[in-house]
């Protein structure tokens, strides 16, 4: 055999693997025709044979066999120009909230596990790029299949330039939401018992006047456990929505309304069932130990009371923006309606 | 300066991947094989790699524009290429479309 022949045979078969099954001979008898006619027409032009050197030049230059099989496969692309708009925008969000979440985490633990015997630390490392590379690998993965099977889904539901969101007042930005949601997630983890933080209940503070005080967690908290997951879970979905969908303005207003009405309730049982930190002093005479009990009462009232007033103040202020935003719309549904 | 050079070259790609399947069906109103399609291509003026042609032709073909059928010819059997009666019909309204877009581009330019 020509060793011309063979090196042809090696660079089809190198093709052929590349291919279906279905398809390879087919593909690979036409692209034998044509390396055969380029090799004639080249020694026609030179007048003699083609060196083995010359020969490997020209099937060199015909392209590597994965090129060549790889232009026979309809996809050229894993995610499309019609798809990688939504693609990008979830992998931001996605990257956004992991990122954030893992920094607080990592303050957290530089914060308040100084020397721990098991930091975090470690942990929030390998978690952050665990997190973020397998929740963007499987979007790719979900985009793909898409692309693939679907690449005209419209991801969006129907939308009309009246609807699209034109912020009436500064709105918050975009971190505050981040930020405020990954606070919220931190708060459910450490409630739920998944995430461990230093107990502040859990050892005596010097007063400075040779005694010291303890501090003791009433009974309240015990009964508010889904009150406070329910509401802490209604104020982060408020912020999900607010960074996925600028515009559910509506929606997310509900949610917060929802919240703040737990909310009130929670910080309502709290305030009805006062002392919420019962303080045992040691080594202080009863009347220091009172006006510690006092001062701590006190500034529990006063955060309650104040927390109560943000938390009305907040909802309100997003009830307006929803009104307004209404009556702003409303005005061009007439007119639309009247022509 | 580098930059310009990969932008003209990116550009001039999509300016002429339109026009190649035009060029390549215009070509295939005669029976033709790769090879001979891309030498006629070729002295039309048209330079298209191998690489390009040959799954283009498939995609045609999958696409109902062109029919094809093994044949043996200078002692070899070769891979024969025509456009499909349904070819034809697309062809005409793309080569009206071309005109038209041609004539615009020539008024704009």
């Amino acid at each position: 055999m020509d060793p011309r022949d063979d090196l042809t045979d090696r660079y089809l078969a190198a093709i052929a693997s590349h291919l279906p099954k279905a398809k390879a001979q087919d593909i690979t008898a036409e692209l034998r025709d044509l390396l055969l006619s380029q090799r004639e027409e080249k020694e026609a032009e030179l007048g003699r044979p083609l060196t083995p050197d010359e020969a490997e030049a020209m099937i060199k230059a015909f392209g590597h066999p994965l090129r060549v099989a790889a232009r026979y496969d309809g996809a050229q692309y894993l995610i499309g120009p019609a798809l990688y708009p939504y693609w990008w925008a979830a992998v931001k969000v996605v990257a956004f909230m992991v990122s954030a979440v893992m920094v607080t985490l990592l303050i957290l633990d530089i914060v308040f596990a100084a020397g721990s015997s098991d930091p975090i630390l470690p942990h929030v490392i390998g978690a952050f790029w665990s997190s973020l590379f397998g929740t963007i690998g499987a979007l790719t993965i979900l985009f793909a299949i898409l692309e693939r099977y679907a690449p005209h889904v419209e991801l969006l539901p129907d939308w009309s330039p009246r609807r699209l969101y034109v912020p009436l007042e500064k709105p918050q930005t975009r971190w505050n939401r981040i930020s405020e949601l990954t606070l919220q997630v931190v708060l459910l983890l450490w409630w739920v018992g998944v995430l461990r933080l230093p107990d502040p209940f859990a050892y005596p503070y010097a007063t400075g006047h040779g005694g010291a005080v303890a501090l003791h967690l009433s009974e309240t908290w015990r009964t508010l456990y889904w009150p406070v997951i329910g509401f802490v879970c209604l104020g982060m979905a408020a912020n999900l929505l607010a960074l996925i969908w600028p515009a559910r303005i509506g929606v997310r207003t509900l949610l917060r309304v929802a919240a703040t009405v737990i909310g009130v309730f929670v910080l309502g049982v709290v305030y009805r069932h006062l002392p919420l930190v019962t303080v045992t002093a040691v080594g202080l005479a009863p009347k220091a130990a009172a006006g510690i009990q006092s001062g701590v009462d006190i500034g529990i009232r006063i955060g309650l009371l104040v927390g109560g007033v943000a938390l009305l103040v907040e909802t309100l202020r997003d009830l307006y923006r929803l009104w307004r935003r209404l009556r702003a719309t409303a005005p061009a549904d007439r007119h639309t309606a009247a022509v | 300066m580098p930059f310009e050079e990969d932008l003209y070259d990116k550009l001039r790609l999509e300016l002429r991947r339109g026009c190649l399947v035009l060029a390549v069906l215009a070509e295939l109103r005669l029976e033709r094989y790769g090879y001979t399609l891309r030498k006629a291509l070729s002295e039309g003026g048209l330079e298209i790699d191998e690489s390009t042609l040959y799954p283009l032709l498939r995609r045609l073909e999958s696409q109902g524009l062109l029919i094809s059928e093994w044949r043996e010819e200078e002692r070899r059997n070769k891979r024969f290429y025509r456009l499909s009666a349904d070819g034809e019909a697309l062809l005409t309204r793309l080569a009206t479309e071309w005109r038209s877009l041609n004539s615009s581009l020539d008024r704009i330019l």
